[in-house]
């Protein structure tokens, strides 16, 4: 059975289907995966989860997004949810940005774009070892 | 007897006091003169350094140009084009930014630029960008630019060339003529002139805060005068462009003062100035600049009157302690009876001591020799005097010092200020540039190697574990596998909202209830395939052992999408490309034709039909067909882009509004959507550059910026009404024929 989740959220939906579809064929159904096209929808996504029964356990955000950019929001997420573990991945390597990111812990791991899977999923898993 | 002593005595004092408050107030009044002078020096050097910076710009740009000559004409021109542009939007300094160059020095061929803005009739190449309003138009020019002074001038001279005022219209027509002056580069291709670069400055606009700081005190105005004596700016515009000596009634005047103006150095005189109504000084200042054989001069005006006004507050100060010093000394004459002439004597020597310039001599109280009250009395008003004066004229040489000082300060750090200013804005710009472009390359490419690579694997489990039980299936479950895929496929990949989301979990707890195994992973894939309809099936199905089929429609319908979406990025990514070559190139050699905008609306459309889907309802409404003088292709990418943008703004669902119509000269082309409209604090950020809402499915910062370009090429206009239910993007192009329109190819050689 299905208890625990990973939500994704980018403003590109090339991005997030790409994503959801990378995820789905490596963890199978050992997770339940969302989407959401910006931090304000994925912060409304997060609140539904609960009710569903789902536990949030990863979030994968993009850092350049319209509204609120991807650091404040992982910011946010970690301030309610600190167990959650987050992956920025993010096409612009902003040095200072992703360094304190790391720094304060908001997030666990930064993947550049164009990311190749074995990265990725070497980051994903050791988010989720972390988590368990 | 004792009155004639007593007057005797109070001569003196009376003529020392005189003297003293003569020579302070003298004093006084030359500092205030003097730093009048420092004032006009410092403002002349706040317009130098100006003119330094500019001239600094257009050097290396001048040279820059040269360093071109590697590659072929036809880029090279349009490199040069838009590295102009460039500069005159970087620069609100600037008026225009132009280059005329030699005939035959880049590859002239009257038949090839023929109607192109960026050669002059007879093919000589030419590029010139000027501001009208608040945009930036690119004008066009025949061969008598090659007569005028800001071509010949740094031609003969071989160096930079700060031209005398003159009139110029860049529109042709007269009542658009404005007064000017030009900066001008020659550009040199090792020895051989080959043209001359140059930035124009509005004469009324250029030296507004050097005016307006003098402005701040009253009874003062400041001026800008050539090194010949024309008036180059000027509180009333009306003086700009006169002879300054038009307010000189003799020859003789004019001459000295034509004199004083050839010397290079600052000077002054006074004369009444009929702008203020008084008396006044006229403090000129130059401005050392090169381009010129003699500089030009920044003058202030200052009523005498006004100067002077703190050091008479000094001198009548005196003046009162004076009376009263004589009162008191009267009074002490009057009453004392002997040992008159010892303290008289000693003050006498101080009031010589205080006028000689010794502020800090005071007459010893016990010297008077007797000790009467009246000597003593007299001895201390003397020497309070003497202290109020000296603390006076401190307080005033500390105010003198301390305004050096702050103008002192101003001047180093507008130095540091200007030396910085070029590295970081070109700083700024490559970073926002860098920032952009690997954002909008890195996205689709991020999307492109994800999609290859899970395509690969799928393909070949399709092939390998699926193809041999295809082979074995009863053919009910052969109908699901098709019907799924196809459902799948329907789909495509329009990323599920919050109404699908819940759906999802409502069937996914459901199935749950019902023992289902896997129901979020089997809900999953019923959403994934839009399958909500078939729930029944696929649940029996699977619980039949037939989840393979189910997984394999599947993977087959997101094999599919995946080529759908590295289709969409390459696009995307070969969109960024095209758009940075827009941007650096600035202008293709394009030829102009007569296009009509609702033939290519249509156009647009039927190459974007797939992306456009049912969900989109088009509303045409071509009211009119008159055709426009255009570049066809960089029209149709602004389509392109408005319809994109449309159909983002309103996520694929909604009406598209196409609409022509025509407004006096005007054709006016109208691309609405029912999108969720621009925000409030967005809606004046969307034509800049990088910027970019990116809305779901597009991230090209460039998209607007680039709209903007192309119409403002055209000499058109392109703006945006946005309200919650959606926004409107018109375009106003001038009707072929209508005056202020591109030329027809017929015209332009004429």
């Amino acid at each position: 059975m299905i208890d625990k989740a990973i939500l994704c959220v980018d403003d590109e939906a090339l991005i997030l289907f790409a994503l959801k579809r990378e995820l789905k064929a490596h963890y199978a159904d050992r997770f339940a995966y969302e989407t959401a096209a910006s931090a304000e929808e994925a912060l409304g996504v997060i609140g539904e989860l609960e009710t569903e029964g789902l536990k949030l356990i990863l979030v994968i955000s993009d850092w350049l997004m319209p509204g609120m950019k991807g650091d404040e929001f992982l910011r946010e997420v970690k301030a309610e949810y600190p167990s959650v573990q987050a992956l920025l991945v993010t096409g612009q390597a902003d040095g200072d940005i992703i360094h304190s990111l790391l720094r304060d812990g908001v997030a666990n791991g930064v993947v550049l774009k164009p990311w190749r899977e074995s990265t990725l999923f070497e980051k994903i898993d050791r988010c989720l070892e972390s988590a368990t | 007897m004792l009155l004639s002593v007593g007057v005797a005595a109070l001569l003196p004092y009376g003529v020392l006091i005189a003297l003293s408050i003569t020579l302070a107030y003298r004093s006084a009044s030359e500092d205030s003169f003097r730093y009048e002078g420092a004032r006009s020096e410092h403002l002349a050097n706040l317009i130098a350094s100006k003119f330094a910076f500019f001239s600094g710009q257009g050097r290396s740009l001048a040279s820059s140009f040269s360093s071109f000559s590697a590659i072929p004409s036809a880029s090279r021109r349009s490199a040069i084009n838009a590295e102009l542009r460039s500069v005159i939007e970087g620069q609100p300094d600037i008026l225009a930014a132009w280059a005329q160059w030699e005939r035959g020095a880049i590859g002239d061929s009257p038949a090839a630029y023929a109607g192109s803005l960026l050669s002059t009739s007879s093919g000589a190449f030419n590029a010139t960008w000027y501001r009208r309003g608040h945009a930036i138009v690119q004008g066009s020019v025949d061969d008598s630019a090659y007569q005028g002074d800001f071509y010949l001038l740094p031609k003969a001279r071989g160096r930079t060339t700060l031209v005398e005022p003159y009139p110029y219209s860049y529109t042709g027509r007269k009542e658009d003529a404005v007064l000017e002056t030009s900066l001008c580069f020659p550009i040199f291709e090792g020895e051989r002139f080959v043209g001359v670069l140059g930035f124009d400055f509005e004469l009324a606009s250029f030296f507004k805060e050097a005016l307006a700081e003098v402005k701040k005190y009253q009874e003062r105005y400041g001026m800008v005068v050539t090194g010949s004596g024309t008036v180059a700016s000027h509180i009333l515009s009306e003086h700009i462009g006169k002879a300054f000596t038009e307010g000189f009634s003799s020859e003789e005047q004019r001459g000295s003062f034509l004199a004083l103006l050839a010397a290079g150095r600052s000077f002054t005189f006074d004369k009444f100035s009929p702008l203020i109504g008084e008396d006044s000084r006229y403090y000129f200042a130059p401005i050392r600049t090169d381009g010129v054989e003699r500089p030009w001069y920044f003058a202030m005006v200052a009523s005498k009157a006004g100067i002077l006004a703190p050091a008479r507050a000094v001198a009548y100060a005196m003046i009162g302690m004076g009376v009263l010093g004589a009162v008191v000394v009267s009074a002490s004459i009057s009453l004392a009876s002997k040992n008159l002439a010892a303290p008289f004597a000693a003050l006498a020597e101080g009031a010589r001591r205080i006028s000689s310039g010794d502020l800090s001599f005071r007459v010893p109280s016990e010297e008077p020799g007797g000790t009467s009250s009246e000597a003593l009395a007299l001895t201390s008003s003397f020497n309070a005097m003497a202290d109020r004066l000296e603390e006076i004229l401190s307080g005033l040489e500390a105010k003198v010092a301390e305004r050096t000082a702050s103008l002192e300060a101003a001047n180093a750090e507008l130095k540091a200020a200007q030396s910085g200013l070029e590295v970081a804005a070109k700083l700024a710009l490559l970073g926002r540039l860098t920032a952009g472009i690997s954002h909008d390359l890195n996205t689709p490419i991020g999307a492109i190697r994800s999609s290859v690579s899970l395509s690969l694997c799928s393909v070949e489990e399709l092939v390998r574990g699926f193809l041999p039980i295809y082979a074995t299936l009863p053919a009910a479950d052969r109908a699901l596998f098709h019907a799924l895929f196809d459902g799948g496929l329907r789909k495509g990949w329009a990323r599920p909202g919050r109404e699908d989301r819940r759906r999802k979990a409502e069937l996914a707890r459901r199935l749950e209830a019902g023992g289902v195994e896997g129901a979020w992973f089997l809900a999953d894939a019923i959403a994934n395939l839009g399958a909500y309809d078939r729930e029944a099936e696929v649940v029996d199905c699977v619980a039949r052992g037939g989840w393979p089929i189910v997984a394999a429609a599947e993977k087959a319908a997101e094999t599919c999408r995946s080529a759908s979406i590295v289709l969409e990025a390459a696009e995307r990514a070969a969109r960024t490309v095209s758009a940075l070559a827009t941007y650096s190139r600035g202008q293709d050699f394009d030829v102009l034709e007569p296009v009509r905008p609702a033939e290519d609306l249509e156009a647009v459309l039927t190459l974007n039909s797939s992306r456009i889907g049912s969900s989109v309802v088009v509303a045409r409404d071509y009211a009119c067909r008159d055709p426009v003088m255009a570049y066809r292709d960089k029209l149709k990418e602004v389509w392109m882009n408005l319809i994109d943008n449309a159909l983002q703004a309103m996520d694929y669902k909604g009406s598209l509004g196409l609409a022509t119509s025509r407004e006096g000269d005007w054709v006016v082309v109208s691309i609405s959507d029912t999108g969720r409209g621009i925000p409030e604090g967005l809606r004046d950020k969307v034509f800049t550059p990088f910027f970019s809402t990116k809305p779901p499915g597009e991230g090209v910062g460039l998209g607007l910026d680039i709209c903007r370009r192309i119409v403002e090429r055209h000499g058109g206009a392109i703006g945006f009404e946005s309200g919650p239910g959606g926004s409107v993007f018109s375009v106003r192009l001038r009707a072929s024929g209508a005056p202020g329109a591109p030329p027809t190819p017929g015209e332009a050689g004429a």
